[in-house]
């Protein structure tokens, strides 16, 4: 069935339709709301979360991008869970450093020592990532990890073109500047670039 | 224009214009192939797999509607704002700022507000107000000097059967009973206040077990 009539089941009330376009998303809600947060269990929590807000709010979409819209949501659940974490005297970057899940790079061809590099390199991602100011985080996982245009970065997060690329370069320097310091870590092609 | 260049979002003219200056300039060669190497690290970011449906039960979805957060979204502000006005209520009360009860009009203040029950009168249909009984009338001691204290009890002793507006003033009583009632009901205030606030509470603590339960 198409996203559309999904949509339109889902606002006349049927579940079924509109589980379908969870299943279809969820994946995608989840690992955003995992690199965002850090930590599964309240990656879970934010998932829900968004699919419950979602499923009350859909009789408000008024079309346009379904993808965006559920995503933007996705994000202000995060939102909310980091201003939870930090009213209870915890930072994201504690949250995630405390609650780090596996971070396995996709590699195919490695030895052992790569294997032990992956994982080191993994956790330094995360930390790096951790450490972006929120906006900036979420700007360069939607797209370097989940793949999305500024286009649709710019409806997810409700700001202009300008302020999407400008919120992936600085982040992306950031993250490249975290990086640099852990050069042993990096792939040997990576190595010695400063 | 290079984060643009490495996104592959530059037209022909600018992007061979970037190709060029690459070739000739050290510095942005680094940088390009530095950031080429943080997002080429993201990219490698495997996308996990959600570790369970996430769909929405018919039992839970009929629980959110009834209480749902995003609608009691005002709750937690609103008891604040009562909790506040009912300790304000409680200070004022404390401090006695406003009037308890009803002033006389010699200044006196009657511990208990009268009560009126209608009383037709027979022959010229006017309408006429006489005081209740209390539930217990305990006896009554001499009259009040004026100026102090009157209570309905002295009323009901004296028998006095008043019309509404003139007969109470032609009786020459110390008390007015069109004065104006300036206290307020604090006590009632504050009951209702209290009751309010422990409502809302209520209500929030049994939204937050339940939205947890509905998350897991």
């Amino acid at each position: 069935m198409q996203e559309h009539e999904l949509i339109k089941r889902s606002q006349d009330g049927d579940i079924e339709a509109f589980n379908q376009l969870v299943e279809h998303y969820q994946n995608q809600v989840y690992n955003i709301a995992l690199r965002m947060l850090g930590s599964p269990e309240t990656a879970e929590d934010a998932t829900q979360d968004t699919f419950l807000s979602a499923y009350r709010a859909i009789g408000k979409f008024k079309g346009g991008s379904f993808k965006a819209w559920i995503l933007r949501i996705a994000a202000n659940a995060c939102y909310d869970k980091m201003r939870a974490a930090r009213r209870t005297h915890a930072t994201s970057l504690d949250m995630i450093l405390e609650e780090s899940p596996e971070f396995p790079l996709n590699d195919n061809e490695e030895s052992p020592e790569d294997y032990a590099l992956r994982q080191e390199l993994g956790r330094l991602l995360t930390d790096g990532l951790a450490r972006l100011p929120e906006d900036q985080r979420l700007a360069v996982i939607l797209c370097d990890i989940q793949g999305l245009s500024y286009e649709e970065i710019s409806q997810v997060t409700r700001s202009s073109l300008g302020t999407v690329k400008s919120r992936l370069n600085r982040g992306r320097t950031r993250l490249r500047d975290i990086l640099l310091q852990h050069q042993e870590l990096l792939p040997p092609k990576f190595r010695h670039n400063r | 224009m290079l984060p643009e260049f490495l996104d592959d979002r530059l037209g022909h003219d600018d992007r061979d214009m970037v190709k060029s200056h690459l070739e000739t300039c050290e510095t942005c060669t680094r940088e390009l192939e530095s950031l080429q190497m943080a997002v080429a690290m993201l990219h490698r970011v495997p996308i996990v797999p959600a570790p369970r449906s996430f769909a929405i039960r018919n039992v839970a979805t009929e629980r959110v509607s009834i209480f749902d957060p995003q609608r009691l979204r005002w709750l937690r502000p609103a008891t604040a704002v009562v909790t506040v006005l009912l300790l304000v209520v409680l200070a004022i009360d404390f401090l006695q700022v406003l009037p308890l009860g009803m002033e006389s009009a010699d200044g006196g203040v009657a511990t208990e507000e009268p009560r009126f029950v209608p009383v037709p009168t027979s022959e010229q249909g006017e309408q006429m107000f006489q005081f209740s009984e209390p539930a217990e009338s305990p006896p009554v001691a001499e009259s009040p000097p004026v100026g102090t204290s009157v209570t309905v009890e002295k009323c009901v002793a004296e028998s006095h059967y008043f019309e509404e507006d003139d007969t109470m003033r032609d009786t020459g009583s110390a008390w007015a009973l069109d004065a104006p009632t300036s206290g307020w009901p604090l006590r009632q205030i504050e009951i209702a206040l209290a009751v309010v606030v422990f409502s809302m509470v209520a209500v929030l603590a049994f939204t937050r077990r339940r939205r947890r339960s509905w998350s897991k």
